[in-house]
Parts: C-alpha cells; sequence; structure tokens
C-alpha cells in the first residue's frame, strides 16, 4: 500500500470517527493511528509512521512532554515519514521551564527526520506555545486552520514554519539555524507576524505562491499597491545575520509587498537591500517595500523568558 | 445503497483532501543524471535554481546508464521516478533512432516533437552550448508532461537559463570540475553570479 492510499485510509477513518484498534501505551511507539476522541499525552511520547488527529477529536500536550519522531522514509524521498496530521484540533501549551519539545528520535538527528506537526482544514482555534521544534521537514505547517503561534523555538529544521491560508498568529518565537525560517506559500490571511526573531538561517522568511496551481488565481498584472496591505503584517521583528538571504521572494511573487517597520541588522538602505532578492535582483519579481525599518533592535523580540540552555541572539 | 454511495462521496473527498494537501505541504521532484561531471553539474544547477526560486524540495538520482535513466523516466513509482533530466540532442537521435539532420536546430526539432509525441516529454529552452558530445549538439532540460500539469511554474523557472551557458561558460564549469570542485559548488557560484540565486 502506499503512502497517499495509506493517509486516505487513515483520514477517511477520522473523518468518519471509526476507532482505530492501534493505540499503544507511552511507552511503545505510535504510528498509523487515528485519533478518535479527546487525548492528553505527557511524558515521552515516540511516533513511528502517522497519528491522525480526528475530526472530531482534540490532542492537549501537556507542559514538560517531549515527542520523538522515529526516521522512516518508505518512499525514499529523503523525507522522514513520521508526521502528526491535525485535522480536528490541537492544544500544546508548554511553558518556559517546561516547554514541549517535538525532535528526532535518532541518535544522529538531522534536519528532514521527520515531516511535520501539520494543521489541515482544522475548524477549531489552535494553540501552540513554548514548544521546540528540531529535525523536521518543516517544524509546524498550517494550511486552511486557525492558530496562534507563540514563544516557540524553531531549529535546525529544512524549515522552520510554513503556513498557506491561513488565520494565524506568529509572535516572540525563534526561529534559527534552518535552512528557510518562515515559508508562506498563499499571500493571503489574516496573517500577523510580529516580535519574533529570526537569524542565522539560510533564508530568514521565504514568501513563495505555490508553484503547484494547475488554475492561477491571482489577478493577472500589477495593481500599484502593495499587493498584501490588510491581511499580511509583517512588522517589529529582527529578522538579520540570514546566510543567505534575510527576506526572498520567490517565483510568480509579482506584486510588491509592505514588510515595514523590521530591524535588518544593519542601518544602510543599501547594505540592507544587498540581504533581499526581490525586483532589484530580478525584474520579473515585485518589490519588497522595507522603509520605514526599525532604527534599532526589538528589544521585545523573541521568546518571552527563553530557557536557559538555548542562545539567543540578542 | 445510501451507505455504500456515501462511503463513496467520502471516498473521494478524502482524494481530494490529500491531493490539496501534497500540494500545500510539498512534495519532491526528481533531477536524473547519468553519472558524468557534466551531468551532476547540470543536475545540480536544475536542483539549485528550481529549490532556491520555488522552495520545491529536489533530489538528485544517479544512474550508470542511459536505459535505466529513461526507465525512471517513464516510471510512476515514487522510490525510482525521475521528473526532470538534462539531453542532448545528439543522444536524443539515438534513442529516437534518427538520423541527423543537416543543423542541430533541426534534430532540436525533431528530437522535441518525438519525445512530446512517443514519450510525453517537453524539450525546454536550450542551455546555450553545443559543446557536449564529439558530434555538434543543443542541449536543454526536459521535463515529464504530468510533472509539468502539476507544477505549471517550473517552464518559467528554468527557462532563465535558456542561453545562458555558451561554449566558454560551458568550458569553465567543466574546467572547475576537472580541477576538484564538487559539482554543487560549482553550480551554485555560476548561479550566483549569474544573479539567478
Amino acid at each position: 500500500m502506499t503512502i497517499r492510499s495509506y493517509l486516505i485510509w487513515l483520514s477517511l477513518l477520522a473523518w468518519l470517527g471509526i476507532p482505530s484498534s492501534l493505540m499503544a501505551s507511552p511507552q511503545t511507539p505510535i504510528g498509523n493511528v487515528v485519533l478518535t476522541e479527546d487525548t492528553v499525552w505527557s511524558g515521552t511520547i515516540t511516533i513511528d509512521g502517522v497519528v491522525v488527529v480526528g475530526r472530531k477529536a482534540t490532542l492537549t500536550i501537556t507542559p514538560g512532554t517531549t515527542i520523538l519522531f522515529k526516521r522512516r522514509d518508505v518512499n525514499h524521498d529523503g523525507v522522514g515519514d513520521s508526521e502528526i496530521r491535525v485535522l480536528g484540533g490541537v492544544i500544546a501549551q508548554g511553558s518556559a521551564k517546561q516547554p514541549i519539545v517535538f525532535k528526532s528520535a535518532e541518535t544522529k538527528p538531522a534536519p528532514k527526520d521527520w515531516s511535520y506537526l501539520l494543521i489541515f482544514t482544522s475548524g477549531k482555534k489552535n494553540r501552540i506555545e513554548y514548544c521546540q521544534f528540531h529535525d523536521a521537514f518543516s517544524g509546524l505547517q498550517v494550511h486552511f486552520s486557525t492558530a496562534l503561534v507563540q514563544d516557540c523555538l524553531f531549529s535546525h529544521n529544512l524549515e522552520g514554519i510554513r503556513f498557506g491560508r491561513a488565520k494565524l498568529t506568529l509572535r516572540h518565537c525563534l526561529i534559527n539555524e534552518n535552512h528557510i525560517g518562515v515559508r508562506f506559500t498563499r499571500m493571503e490571511g489574516p496573517v500577523e507576524i510580529q516580535y519574533n526573531e529570526i537569524n542565522n538561517n539560510q533564508v530568514g522568511i521565504f514568501l513563495v505562491p505555490s508553484g503547484q496551481n494547475i488554475v492561477d488565481f491571482f489577478e493577472p498584472g500589477r495593481t500599484g499597491k502593495p499587493w498584501n496591505e490588510g491581511h499580511l503584517d509583517i512588522s517589529a521583528n529582527n529578522i538579520r545575520m540570514n546566510s543567505d538571504y534575510n527576506l526572498k521572494l520567490g517565483a510568480k511573487q509579482l506584486w510588491d509587498l509592505k514588510i515595514t517597520n523590521n530591524w535588518w541588522g544593519i542601518v544602510t538602505r543599501a547594505d540592507i537591500r544587498q540581504t533581499l532578492f526581490d525586483q532589484h535582483r530580478d525584474p520579473d519579481l515585485g518589490r519588497a517595500i522595507i522603509e520605514p525599518t526599525a532604527p534599532q533592535t526589538i528589544v521585545d523580540a523573541g521568546i518571552r523568558q527563553l530557557p536557559a540552555n538555548h542562545h539567543a541572539t540578542k | 445503497m445510501i451507505t455504500r454511495l456515501l462511503s463513496l462521496i467520502f471516498v473521494g473527498l478524502m482524494l481530494i483532501q490529500n491531493n490539496v494537501c501534497d500540494a500545500c505541504v510539498g512534495r519532491t521532484l526528481y533531477v536524473g543524471t547519468l553519472q558524468s561531471n557534466e551531468g551532476k553539474v547540470m543536475s545540480e544547477m536544475l536542483a539549485l535554481l528550481i529549490n532556491e526560486r520555488t522552495g520545491t524540495s529536489i533530489q538528485i538520482r544517479s544512474f550508470e546508464t542511459s536505459e535505466q535513466l529513461y526507465t525512471a523516466l517513464k516510471s510512476t513509482k515514487e522510490e525510482e521516478r525521475v521528473d526532470i533530466i538534462v539531453e542532448d540532442t545528439a543522444q536524443a537521435l539515438s534513442i529516437a533512432q534518427q538520423k541527423a539532420g543537416t543543423s542541430p536546430d533541426q534534430d532540436f526539432i525533431a528530437v522535441k516533437a518525438f519525445y512530446e509525441k512517443e514519450l510525453n516529454v517537453v524539450w525546454l529552452n536550450p542551455f546555450g552550448y553545443t559543446a557536449n558530445s564529439t558530434q555538434p549538439s543543443i542541449s536543454a532540460p526536459l521535463i515529464r508532461k504530468d510533472v509539468l500539469t502539476n507544477f505549471p511554474l517550473l517552464p518559467r523557472v528554468l527557462n532563465k537559463l535558456a542561453g545562458a551557458i555558451n561554449d566558454k561558460a560551458f568550458q569553465a564549469l567543466k574546467k572547475a570540475l576537472d580541477a576538484g570542485d564538487k559539482p554543487k559548488n560549482v553550480a551554485k557560484d555560476f548561479l550566483k553570479k549569474q544573479k539567478l540565486i
């Protein structure tokens, strides 16, 4: 059975609310299972495969919980298959002293060891607070859902966080040492990205419309005003020291984007421009409108009461 | 009867949901190459350009023989398929079992038509160099039609390399490889110098 067909049957079970007989004790790895009722996780949970949170269920994860993902790559695409797919709801509220940790179960962990915590077509208000994501393809993905993500650490993933059409607030997070820190694929919202510390990634923020739409729903020409006004607010962040670019517009991002009042780690406009990939590099792309910039470091950015064992660039 | 109908509707909905989900969460594309230095650097070039400009995950799969490469180009199995390759018109004429025409441009038109009709593979615009084999030939990226359907943006991205690598530039790439530089580094340096990434 292919992974896709397996997921289809798991999703079907989740949709219909049919209980699964594959539940395991916390000591035994959980995999290829549908949670059909409200579930609480604590302690250490090991996942080997796909865990689907069914439409009627909410997964609550208590402070101090560690969730380990075993690496398995059945289709040899270079990405570990273990994941949590939330169709119902998820409440993961750690604390500064007791964060919730999502990471690889491998002895030599590496980015892409596991897929992601995916919130997909959830009808509930999801909360992800004081969580840490490591070693994933994407630590967290949110699509067609509502989520509050705050005081989280995304580090050593291929992508820290990716989202598409979503009602999302991302604030007070530390996003560092990923290939891509933040990836946004829809430019629709409302989305607020504020008071985050985004540093030492290869690319800090990557704004790239999906290249997989068969039908292009975007308007055919540039309108002359910023595309994101009123539904995408990226402000009051420290976006700095990302090795390739602090901000990159991907192919098909043809419209200007307003991304003002952020601190880019440097003062002069010409130097800041060197850290951006937009129309100045490729005439096909839109412009990143960054002025006015913040005059200095946003002191309130990043995780509030950061755990003592992690060093943030301040 | 009603139960069966409802089940079918649910399965249909979930199929749609999972396909949509694939598009959102990201799918891996596979670039296929033979194990030559030239093949490696050009496949790295495509992989880097696609990944850097679209964020799509790319994996390069190497093959010992052209037969293995073309088998993968026809495969639908995730674990063995390739979606994109680099090919030149001389090799393509051999695959198509056709004789060379009076010019490389004529060969390009001939193999482009053959590949599209017989192999469901589309030739994009040529890179520009003509000196990759013992007779003059044209090299270009090739994409499966089914991939093109799901990733309509790819030609726009890959065509940024159209005409960007002339014979002199290609010889410089080969020289760097002969000096021991890694294909990925050589490709990345070239793309950065061209301001493509």
